[in-house]
């Protein structure tokens, strides 16, 4: 009798301390889908954005909750209508229980119905186009990246209040992040009292920056840069042999001055202000932990951008199924979580998402140095939660038209 | 006047890395009347290969000429072996010109990498020349000097010289030229070797002035084939004068209308073809 009640208790014991995991145990992976460019121009950016986000799942041995995690991996290519092949197939042959990555606005605009279709949650981890979560925002998108916008209204508000800028010329890219980060400075920068007195909008594939750089405006107390990829260093490579940056500050759009960028520009971009959610050298026991571990695996000096948002959106993802239990079949639970759960200390500083589904996150003021044999963008100012709103309201925000060439109007040119 | 002065001096250092550009694939045009899709990937592997040198040796013009003979050897390898096999057929020779452009972009993104690197030079690349109040970069003195240079060179070997002669005579009339005993396919595979020659060339220029990355292939092409065909196909005076006038209207298109930058190199193009579809130096 007592052998039979010492065996009742270790039986019911037993049972109470397996039972939460048990059916966990039994279910079946989450799947992953995660789509990002493989080839063509941008592939080593996909290579960037998979390196981090593996590098989270590695570290928590691709378990969340007790289940097991599958990553699958799609080429985005170069056209939308692949990226929108690759999410169908995702969805409808893995039956994948979430979906992120995506590079490409017009990529990332034509899955978001898709997904939204299917009721598959799409997780945006680089594409920055402002309206994804403005204007054209959708109920299953959240993304954790950044705009265009908010980080043109910290850049208006840190060159007139803290660089003392009143008068600016601006050149950037004529396409939709040159549009609405150079918009995004006007109307902060305007609001306060500045003024833009020149807009240069240079085609992407600009090869020489000389007629742009020899007609910029004497009268300018600085420029801002919204140049992004390999044309940087040609821009920037011309602003310093034109003499332009022994003369006046230049405050450059993020990416511009992007880590992997940084052995290519060299000495010419010493002393480029810029403004960007991350730096590799931002001094974070989060941030320097994840530096050393991703330097471990890629074997290089430098990391970039894209690695580190997307180590952050696998942070992101994973804590928001560890809180539904990873229960992620319950779709509107899962994704209602996604969008409530905070992260308090990713390599970027706090992460949290605003309720059209963008991030809200610090951005930082970088300068690039040498330090030793290696450049670096230190971070020399931080404007902490920016929303992709900045102080406006953002249902009146939401009623003006979307940051354009010609939106604001360039009063002052 | 130190706008006048500074963007004439742009437009025509631009003007100098069009010719490098244009001036191997008109060379190649004229003799082989193929459109070599892979002269981008010439110019890709070039750019990459005097990055690797200049880091291996430090020394640029060490880089500049070795990356560029590699460039041409690996071009008379591909003449002999692929193009040589599908010989007579224009279309084909295009496609697979097509295919080894594909084929070294994905090579090139295997071997270096995707992110973008940039051809530091020696120190002076960095400084620029001051004279009466304006300001020279030497890097595009540099260009200027190099177009000018092998520009007068080739025209030499074309105008002056036997092997010229031949070259000219091959691109009149090839059968006619071969008749008079002229080793027509060897003559081939050399022009293919030097217009790579030309295109390495302006690969590791083109990477010191403007970078080099995945995707600069196809970007370049265009540049190029504006320069060929404003020219006149398979005319090296005709590609360096071209290059010049699309240097120089491009520049002043751009810095006097910057709303207009899209047209500053295209509109020239449309406007000559439109009246001189054989190009400005061009024969039917």
């Amino acid at each position: 009798m007592k052998k039979l009640l010492v065996l009742a208790l270790v039986a019911l014991f037993a049972t109470a301390v397996l039972a939460p995991a048990a059916p966990a145990a039994d279910k079946p992976p989450i799947k992953i889908g995660f789509i990002a460019p493989k080839t063509g121009n941008f592939a080593q950016f996909g290579i960037d954005m998979l390196d981090g986000f593996k590098l989270y799942l590695t570290e928590i041995d691709y378990m969340i909750a007790g289940r097991k995690v599958e990553l699958i991996e799609e080429d985005e290519g170069a056209t939308p209508a692949n990226a929108v092949t690759k999410a169908r197939k995702l969805i409808q042959h893995d039956k994948v229980n979430l979906m992120a990555g995506l590079v490409m606005a017009a990529a990332a605009y034509a899955v978001a119905p898709v997904a939204q279709e299917a009721e598959v949650p799409l997780v945006i981890s680089v594409a920055a186009s402002d309206d994804l979560t403005q204007r054209k925002a959708s109920k299953y998108l959240a993304r954790v990246s950044l705009t265009g916008g908010e980080h043109g209204h910290v850049a208006g508000d840190y060159a007139y209040r803290k660089l003392g800028w009143r008068k600016v010329s601006v050149i950037a890219f004529d396409y939709g992040w040159g549009h609405e980060v150079a918009g995004g400075f006007q109307r902060v920068f305007e609001e306060l009292g500045g003024q833009v007195i020149q807009k240069i909008w240079a085609p992407v594939n600009t090869a020489d920056f000389g007629p742009y750089v020899a007609s910029l405006k004497p009268e300018a107390d600085g420029v801002l840069d919204v140049v992004t990829g390999a044309a940087s260093i040609r821009l920037i490579g011309e602003l310093r042999k034109a003499g332009v940056l022994d003369k006046k500050k230049v405050l450059a759009a993020g990416t511009a001055t992007d880590e992997t960028l940084l052995t290519a520009l060299g000495d010419s971009a010493l002393g480029v202000l810029g403004f960007l959610s991350w730096s590799q050298v931002l001094d974070t026991p989060e941030n320097k932990r994840f530096v050393q571990r991703i330097k471990q695996m890629t074997k290089k000096d430098y990391v970039g951008f894209s690695a580190a948002i997307n180590y952050g959106a696998a942070m992101w993802i994973a804590e928001a199924i560890r809180q539904v239990g990873g229960d992620v079949e319950n779709k509107d639970k899962f994704f209602q979580t996604l969008r409530a759960t905070e992260i308090k200390s990713s390599p970027r500083g706090p992460i949290k998402i605003d309720k059209y589904g963008h991030i809200v996150q610090n951005i930082y003021i970088r300068r690039v140095d040498k330090v030793g044999n290696l450049y670096q963008n230190t971070v020399i100012d931080t404007y902490p939660s920016v929303g992709q709103f900045w102080k406006y309201n953002p249902e009146e925000y939401l009623k003006q038209p979307i940051y354009s060439r010609d939106n604001p109007p360039c009063k002052y040119c | 006047m130190e706008f006048w002065v500074n963007q004439t001096f742009n437009g025509i250092s631009y003007a100098a890395l069009l010719f490098l550009l244009g001036g191997g694939l008109t060379l190649i045009f004229g003799v082989m009347k193929i459109v070599n899709i892979a002269h981008g990937s010439f110019y890709l592997v070039g750019g990459y290969l005097g990055v690797a040198l200049f880091a291996a040796t430090g020394n640029f013009y060490l880089a500049l000429v070795g990356s560029a003979l590699a460039v041409a050897a690996g071009g008379v390898v591909l003449e002999r072996v692929f193009l040589r096999a599908v010989e007579g057929d224009d279309l084909r020779q295009m496609l697979l010109t097509m295919g080894i452009a594909l084929f070294v972009q994905d090579a090139c993104l295997l071997v270096w990498g995707g992110d973008p690197f940039s051809l530091r030079g020696p120190a002076y690349f960095a400084q620029s020349v001051k004279l009466g109040g304006f300001t020279f970069p030497i890097l595009r003195l540099f260009m200027i000097a190099a177009a000018g240079v092998l520009f007068v060179v080739l025209w030499w070997f074309e105008e002056k010289t036997r092997a010229g002669a031949m070259v000219r005579a091959a691109i009149d009339n090839a059968e006619m030229t071969e008749a008079l005993g002229i080793n027509v396919p060897i003559l081939k595979m050399a022009v293919f070797g030097l217009g790579a020659f030309l295109a390495g060339v302006a690969g590791v220029v083109g990477s010191a002035f403007m970078g080099i990355y995945p995707g600069l292939d196809f970007e370049i092409l265009p540049y190029a084939f504006v320069v060929v065909i404003v020219g006149g196909m398979g005319s090296l005076s005709g590609a360096f004068v071209a290059a010049l006038v699309l240097g120089l209207l491009d520049n002043f298109g751009k810095a006097l209308f910057p709303e207009i930058s899209y047209f500053t190199l295209f509109a020239p193009m449309a406007i000559v073809l439109a009246f001189r579809p054989t190009g400005l130096f061009g024969r039917a």
